[in-house]
């Protein structure tokens, strides 16, 4: 393969994102554990809310962009390469953050509900969820034809975002262990700087997840473009090969017979 | 290895009555199996004064109870733990083996599981339940209980 048909590791603009990830990060940790103060009821426990819920807001944003470039990808007018790059890049980005948000759930768990893991719905959902998007990207490296591939992974995406519906509502509409939203209503229930914290980490973790996904991306095409130039070198090889002695159609091709 | 240029046969899942008839299927397969999965943690905890009401529906079942914890919480022999549960009026005597975490308190909602044995509530786990709300130590107190919570 041609150094030069592969393109650079990093952007400015990634390297930009990488760089505000890695800032936005660094302040949120300081604000998360010496600024903000504990909290009444959960004392020091509360520092994993600067955590787990940015990477689980993160973990829902993967999938649902793995399912929104798969319905691009599946609408005929809008079908490119691009959708589905982008589509495997949220969901393995997506299930990054999915087993962040149970690890760091089960930690909260232990220390404030005194249990680790529990089956209430919400957990259960979440669990289901990560148990999909290893589905997903399985299918992924199983299936060998570039748009059967697509096809089925992109209906199990639609799949993961139903579940993620389902899953985020899933307190709102079912008697759960885990709380319900404490920063996505009207007057949210936390203030001052447990909450400045909070919105920091997910400007942090947003800032994260956009860089891994851009550069989840550009391997999936820089994985596109070596297999294609591979491709081409075998097929110049051959045609170099055959063009003493053409081959004719239907005829057998035995490789590694020298 | 051997090579052919010759067409290959069509697979048989192609045609598109065969995808929707097997797409179908992995979706209701999918939802019954999260049904099956879901069917016990969609009713989490049955609340104090509903479990009470329901004790003879109930019986010795186990399922999980969910009340505010009141004053007077003591450790019997054996190591368990002796204290009562309110919601809504109803009062409920507690016995439990469970190891609660550090904040378990009186006035902490819990949510244990267990089963009724007479009129008591025989349980082997303690949950402690927290709300949506988060409120900031006050500065002053803050090194004085330290990591109390």
């Amino acid at each position: 393969v041609r150094k030069s048909a592969i393109a650079p590791p990093s952007t400015p603009l990634s390297r930009a994102l990488g760089w505000a990830a890695l800032v936005t990060l660094a302040v949120t940790t300081w604000w998360g554990l010496w600024v903000s103060p504990p909290d009444k009821v959960q004392g020091q426990f509360v520092r994993i809310l600067y955590v787990h819920p940015a990477v689980a807001t993160m973990c829902y944003g993967g999938f649902g962009i793995c399912a929104l470039a798969s319905i691009a990808w599946l609408w005929p007018r809008l079908r490119s390469r691009r959708w589905d790059r982008l589509a495997v890049a949220g969901a393995e980005v997506g299930a990054v953050f999915c087993l962040a948000t149970l690890v760091t759930g089960s930690i909260w768990g232990r220390a404030t509900w005194g249990v680790w893991w529990t089956w209430d719905a919400r957990l259960t959902l979440t669990a289901v969820l990560f148990a999909m998007s290893l589905g997903y990207l399985a299918l992924r490296r199983s299936v060998d034809n570039p748009h059967s591939r697509s096809m089925v992974s992109s209906m199990v995406a639609i799949l993961m975002l139903l579940t993620v519906v389902v899953d985020h509502y899933a307190t709102a509409w079912w008697v759960t262990l885990h709380q319900n939203t404490t920063l996505f209503k009207p007057g949210p229930t936390v203030h001052g700087w447990q909450l400045a914290t909070m919105l920091l980490s997910f400007v942090a973790f947003g800032l994260l997840f956009a860089w891994m996904l851009v550069h989840r991306y550009r391997l999936e095409m820089l994985e596109e473009r070596f297999e294609n130039e591979a491709l081409n070198a075998a097929l110049a090889e051959r045609r170099s090969e055959t063009s003493a002695t053409p081959v004719r159609a239907g005829a057998v091709l035995r490789v590694g017979e020298q | 290895v051997e090579l052919t240029v010759a067409p290959r046969r069509r697979r048989s899942f192609t045609t598109r009555r065969q995808k929707v008839v097997a797409g179908a299927l992995v979706v209701v397969a999918l939802g019954l199996l999260m049904f099956k999965g879901l069917s016990d943690a969609l009713d989490y905890y049955i609340p104090a004064n509903q479990a009470v009401a329901q004790r003879a529906q109930l019986g010795t079942k186990d399922f999980r109870i969910q009340g505010d914890v009141m004053d007077d919480v003591r450790t019997v022999p054996g190591g368990r733990l002796d204290f009562d549960i309110t919601l809504h009026g109803a009062v409920v005597d507690v016995v439990s083996t469970g190891s609660p975490s550090s904040l378990f308190k009186p006035g902490m909602p819990v949510v244990l599981a267990g089963h009724w044995q007479g009129s008591v509530f025989s349980s082997y786990q303690i949950m402690v339940q927290h709300g949506s709300s988060y409120v900031e130590k006050p500065a002053a107190t803050k090194h004085a209980s330290g990591s109390s919570a």
